[in-house]
């Protein structure tokens, strides 16, 4: 394993575009084939919901080229990221036990879109708060 | 463990991002070795001795 490696170097920033261009053409694929033409997640079809969903992908991966021109990512930096990853895991383990406790004493009834966007934003969060702690430990 | 990176760099003039840019890391990984919070692989800790223009790795890195 190298000390380190630069991220945000041309062909990655190519590959987040290609993966960005995919997902709206994805969406609109959805469109014209009529694929989940009803409502979802507050938006008109499906479809709508994924081209909109690979435009700000996009727009995320042009703010990181414009923003942050090359970036290194060393060893240091992977071990934290491995432990908070450990610990997000860990975390999310009891959050989903407790969540199926609390339905077996009060059902909780919610979409499953809303249930997976909460989710990965739980995930998100939790990696983000965990990094910075075990960040200021090592 | 207990290294002599600040020392060596001083006498080298050379700043924690200098150090960091030769060996390919991040000025907090360098800040986290010289702190002693931060182990290194063998291989960072062979870069930094050779950035550092010491012979044995025993020069900068100390086990405690």
């Amino acid at each position: 394993m190298p000390v380190s490696q630069k991220v945000n170097t041309g062909n990655r920033i190519k590959t987040k575009y290609a993966a960005a261009i995919t997902i709206i053409l994805i969406g609109v694929a959805f469109q014209i084939f009529e694929i989940g033409g009803n409502e979802f997640a507050g938006f008109p079809s499906l479809g709508i919901w994924i081209i909109v969903t690979g435009f700000i992908a996009a727009s995320i991966v042009s703010i990181t080229a414009i923003s942050k021109k090359e970036k290194i990512i060393d060893e240091r930096m992977e071990h934290i990221g491995y432990k908070a990853s450990r610990v997000t895991t860990l975390i999310l383990i009891l959050t989903l036990f407790l969540t199926m406790v609390i339905d077996g004493i009060q059902q909780i009834t919610v979409r499953y879109y809303l249930f997976a966007s909460f989710l990965v934003m739980f995930y998100i969060l939790t990696y983000m708060v965990s990094y910075k702690i075990i960040e200021k430990n090592n | 463990m207990q290294t002599k990176i600040a020392e060596c760099r001083k006498t080298l003039e050379m700043t924690q991002q200098d150090l960091a840019d030769i060996v390919e890391v991040t000025r907090q990984t360098i800040i986290s070795l010289e702190k002693g919070k931060y182990n290194p692989s063998l291989e960072l800790a062979y870069r930094i001795t050779k950035a550092l223009k010491k012979r044995h790795i025993e020069d900068v890195f100390l086990l405690q």
